[in-house]
């Protein structure tokens, strides 16, 4: 199928330079069983708890910032923790869409295992029907296979929208299947359309690419286990497979080790646990993310530019759109989840921030929230 | 009793006037009570109130069970519809 040729300036114009880890960084500190802690005092904290834990409204009447965790990992070590709102250090919280992120992770340990390539057509390894078969495993990661998606929440009527069918709906008995019966409504490849249908359907291909023997453990081997994410827990649908899309629950801990298992370019302790690169061209603009149809599913989704299920702090200058998070530097990348779930990483201050929370409304300033980090970073002494 | 009867009555015509999907919103409230109440409590480990604000949607039809020794949620709503799900260790919770 002929694809669309990408705009060279435009494309240009929305890459930074992140040069891909010539090898693991060494003379950093890793987390062990635990995460060391160098906890800044002062201000600045003082200011972080009260903009991050202040509720402003009665909380049965889901009203503004309602702030359940927040983790932040300095130089690799926690400078900042704190909970609220029944949570403690010990529960795990859904992740909702940061889960996309994880699975971003693990299709990379696949690939790094030779058990699929992110230019296989999907058809390689699961069986979505014939009119999926031009759609790769690329595609799926950008968010740009074409199946026809209505990616909408509780603000929008139920029985319209695709992402409730599928978790709740007619969908949820096998949700890859109900993804692929969709159809397409673009040509794949060359539209960007926020889908957790994709990645969904993208969990399925992977699965199906390794093989019965890892199907069922592949979270905990390939990212799990080795990061040492001991509250680590993913659900499935009632086929088996993980809904990649929504459904990863940690404790805020072991959400940062994940941070900073991207924050080090998919290292861990000193070894390549993802392929040496994958972190570098997962954080770029995809290449389904261009001008016309996809400019307006971002538009509308007012979300940040879209990565390979990352999210990216970069301009969009064909809509003289500026980053999404100005406080924070052009390299910063985040994995999003609904209701304020998010996972940032900021490679330039090393930096990991982790927010879970159970925000109803838009009202909580993500960019306060940053320059609060990035200003607690500043303090806390080498 | 009326206006369980009125809100029955708009589910029903709900689900005759879906034209993306064949659910309505009764079926998908005791789906996402049940299902997500278990999380809450088995995955996130919060309380049965934590839980059921967690878990509130709009229309709040749905009446959750809770079987704590077999980790299970029964979810029922309108005297009609029902759902379940089950704990299932470090894969959380997944409808019956």
């Amino acid at each position: 199928m002929q694809r669309l040729v990408l705009s060279c300036c435009t494309v240009a114009s929305l890459l930074v330079a992140r040069e891909a880890a010539a090898a693991c960084p060494t003379g950093v500190t890793w987390p062990a069983a635990d995460w060391p802690e160098a906890l800044v005092r002062g201000p600045t904290a003082d200011a972080a708890d009260d903009y991050l834990f202040t509720l402003t409204g009665r909380d049965e009447d889901r009203k503004g910032i309602r702030t359940d965790g927040v983790v932040i990992v300095h130089r690799g070590r926690i400078v900042y923790e704190r909970y609220a709102r029944g949570y403690a250090r010990h529960n795990r919280h859904l992740a909702w869409s940061v889960s996309k992120s994880f699975l971003n992770a693990m299709v990379g340990v696949g690939v790094g295992r030779g058990a699929l390539t992110v230019d296989d057509s999907i058809c390689d390894h699961y069986d979505p029907g014939p009119e999926l078969c031009d759609v790769t495993v690329g595609d799926l990661l950008d968010w740009g296979s074409g199946i026809d998606w209505n990616e909408g929440y509780e603000d929008d009527p139920y029985y319209l929208s695709s992402v409730i069918a599928m978790l709740y709906g007619i969908g949820s008995g096998d949700m890859a299947a109900f993804v692929a019966s969709q159809g397409l409504a673009e040509t794949p490849g060359t539209v960007y359309r926020y889908s957790s249908g994709d990645s969904v359907l993208l969990s399925a291909v992977l699965a199906s690419a390794l093989g019965p023997g890892l199907a069922g453990d592949y979270p905990w081997e390939f990212v799990f286990d080795p990061i040492g994410m001991t509250s680590a827990m993913f659900e499935r649908d009632l086929a088996g497979t993980y809904v990649g899309s929504s459904y990863v629950y940690a404790t805020p801990r072991d959400l940062a080790r994940f941070g900073y298992l991207a924050l080090r370019e998919g290292c861990w302790a000193g070894e390549q646990l993802l392929p040496e690169g994958w972190i570098a061209a997962s954080t770029q603009p995809n290449p389904s993310f261009q001008v016309g149809e996809s400019y307006d599913h971002f538009l509308r989704d007012g979300d940040a530019v879209p990565g390979r299920h990352w999210w990216l702090n970069l301009p969009v200058p064909d809509l003289a759109h500026e980053r999404r998070w100005p406080a924070a530097p052009p390299d910063t990348f985040a994995g999003l989840g609904h209701w304020g779930q998010t996972i940032f990483v900021i490679p330039s201050a090393d930096l990991v921030l982790v927010r879970t929370a159970d925000d109803r409304e838009a009202g909580f300033d993500q960019n306060r929230y940053l320059e609060l980090a990035l200003a607690l970073a500043a303090e806390d002494s080498p | 009793m009326i206006r369980r009867a009125l809100l029955a009555s708009t589910l029903a015509l709900a689900a005759c006037n879906a034209e993306a999907y064949d659910n309505n919103d009764a079926e998908l409230a005791v789906r996402q009570k049940a299902k997500e109440m278990c999380s809450c409590l088995f995955v996130m480990e919060l309380s049965e109130q934590e839980c059921a604000a967690w878990t509130r949607v709009s229309p709040n039809v749905a009446r959750a069970t809770i079987d704590r020794e077999n980790k299970r949620v029964h979810a029922v709503a309108l005297g009609f519809w029902a759902a379940d799900a089950r704990f299932d260790g470090r894969h959380g919770c997944v409808h019956d």
